[in-house]
């Protein structure tokens, strides 16, 4: 573990190459991640060599949310491509396993693009619990409380 | 015509016990293709550190998973401290090591116990749960716990362990090593393991380390890697290589696993060897994280990866957590092509997959 490893801002035409480049010098794909901020979402890479971790960070505007893929490069790339995809909402054009959205089934859709509110249910009462364990067509209400 | 056949294996499966999916392509009884799918149970744990003081994200984080738990909490606390400029004392620092390989060992015997089970060999996963069940005891003594350990917070540890107690768990560790032993041999020769693992779901050193495999699949496949020698926690100060096996095979990650459960068994009674007195925590009121960076650890699964952001507040600005059994998914797919239906609940075990840490 260590803080000498930055990231470093790398430009998204130079997404592709720098893999390429990491990829010829024997470097393996470590992880990939996105941060939503305000205007634009940032997506993190990590190579890592001899226990030596390359980190990039790169900036996709919000209002075209593209990236192009690495699966090409690095077969990997396709789990945190499609992860991307699934909880940022980024297009990854040219993703060698495209899910198409559905690789996390999650219920909440683009849960981390940072425009989704989740709000906390509010338990509910015993009474409506009961009512909605209940099959709709019972009609035998002498069986045991649920 | 193709004459191929998709069938779905999980999300529910005898040897799955938490929900994975994965479509089969299959020609006559061969696996072509296997399409994974997760997600199933995702629970945006990665979101809460947003909104939750990172202090009791701590809890949060030793929640992701139930085998290794106390892991994450230490990975995260680790770098929390690193992120405020705080270190932890040497005796918190190493009685994290021995707990996190208790951590190793009981993950270990408990992917072996249900590996025996998806053999078919049931007495080998009973007697299997049946040595974990004297690791957990110890987890339980010395902890509290015995599944959230909730002894590991950010600036050192909530509990000590008393001198008396930890020469108990130093015999303890002889005898379970020696009950251990009689299993560990049957692993290693019986015909009926080696007759549904060797030369199954073969991945090489060159696929696992271009598809990224970590923990036992990728030594299993010959090469030595293992972030316990970045040198965190008491790793740095302990004689210890990684545990490599050549074959690649699924017999090759169960030796890596067995011979981890040995190596382990070591690295504790070092750690207890060498154990410092003095405090156990440090205080870090009115400290806060700052800065961005990501941390590295060796969970029993594989590495794991902690990315921080934070910026001075109370909450992080970002959260995430590479779980080694997202790493693996790649290369599972790679051995799973081409293999016999019959072997896939087989193959699938040996990356010891965790869903619950995949979905955090």
């Amino acid at each position: 573990m260590s803080l000498d490893e930055p990231f470093n801002d790398l430009p998204l035409d130079q997404w592709v190459s720098t893999a390429e480049r990491h990829r010829a010098d024997g470097a393996r794909l470590v992880q990939m991640t996105g941060t939503a901020r305000g205007d634009h979402f940032e997506i993190m890479i990590s190579y890592d060599k001899d226990y030596r971790c390359a980190n990039y960070r790169t900036r996709i505007p919000r209002d075209q949310p593209e990236l192009p893929s690495l699966s090409g490069v690095f077969l990997a790339a396709f789990t945190y491509e499609n992860e991307l995809k699934d909880l940022f909402g980024i297009s990854v054009p040219g993703l060698a396993v495209d899910y198409g959205g559905n690789f996390l089934r999650t219920k909440t859709k683009i849960p981390f693009s940072g425009d989704v509110t989740i709000k906390k249910e509010k338990p509910k009462k015993p009474s409506a619990a009961r009512k909605e364990a209940k099959p709709a067509n019972a009609s035998d209400t002498s069986g045991p409380e649920v | 015509m193709s004459n191929t056949t998709i069938i779905p294996f999980g999300p529910q499966h005898p040897v799955l016990p938490e929900p994975i999916h994965l479509d089969l392509e299959l020609d006559d009884e061969r696996v072509v293709q296997a399409l994974p799918s997760i997600g199933y149970v995702h629970r945006g744990l990665e979101l809460l550190a947003e909104r939750h003081d990172f202090i009791e994200m701590a809890n949060v984080a030793e929640r992701i998973c139930g085998i290794c738990s106390f892991i994450h909490g230490q990975g995260y606390c680790q770098a929390i401290e690193q992120l405020m400029g705080v270190e932890a004392p040497p005796r918190a620092v190493y009685l994290r090591t021995v707990w996190g390989e208790i951590s190793r060992i009981q993950s270990h015997i408990l992917w072996l116990g249900l590996s025996a089970d998806a053999l078919g060999f049931e007495s080998l996963f009973q007697h299997s749960w049946r040595i974990r069940e004297m690791l957990v005891d110890i987890i339980e003594e010395t902890t509290g716990g015995r599944v959230i350990f909730g002894v590991c917070k950010v600036g050192g540890i909530r509990k000590d362990v008393n001198d008396e107690t930890l020469r108990s768990v130093r015999r303890r560790i002889g005898e379970i090593r020696s009950a251990f032993d009689e299993i560990a041999n049957i692993f290693r020769q019986d015909a009926t393991v080696k007759k549904r693992t060797v030369g199954v779901g073969v991945l090489s050193a060159e696929d696992a380390h271009a598809l990224g495999a970590v923990g036992p699949v990728l030594r299993g496949s010959g090469i030595a890697r293992d972030m316990r020698q970045l040198g965190y926690a008491a790793f740095g100060d302990l004689d210890w290589e990684p545990v490599v096996e050549q074959a690649g095979d699924c017999y090759a990650r169960c030796i890596v696993r067995v011979r981890e459960v040995d190596q382990s068994f070591d690295l504790i009674t070092q750690c207890l060897d060498r154990m410092p007195a003095g405090e156990i925590s440090v205080s870090v009121k009115g400290k806060r994280p700052t800065g961005e960076a990501m941390f590295r650890l060796e969970q029993p699964r594989g590495e794991v990866c902690y990315y921080f952001s934070a910026n001075g507040q109370k909450n992080l600005e970002r959260f995430r957590v590479r779980t080694p059994t997202f790493a693996n998914i790649a290369p599972l797919v790679h051995m799973l092509k081409g293999c016999e239906l019959a072997d896939v609940p087989v193959i699938v075990l040996t990356i010891d997959p965790c869903v619950s840490c995949n979905e955090r």
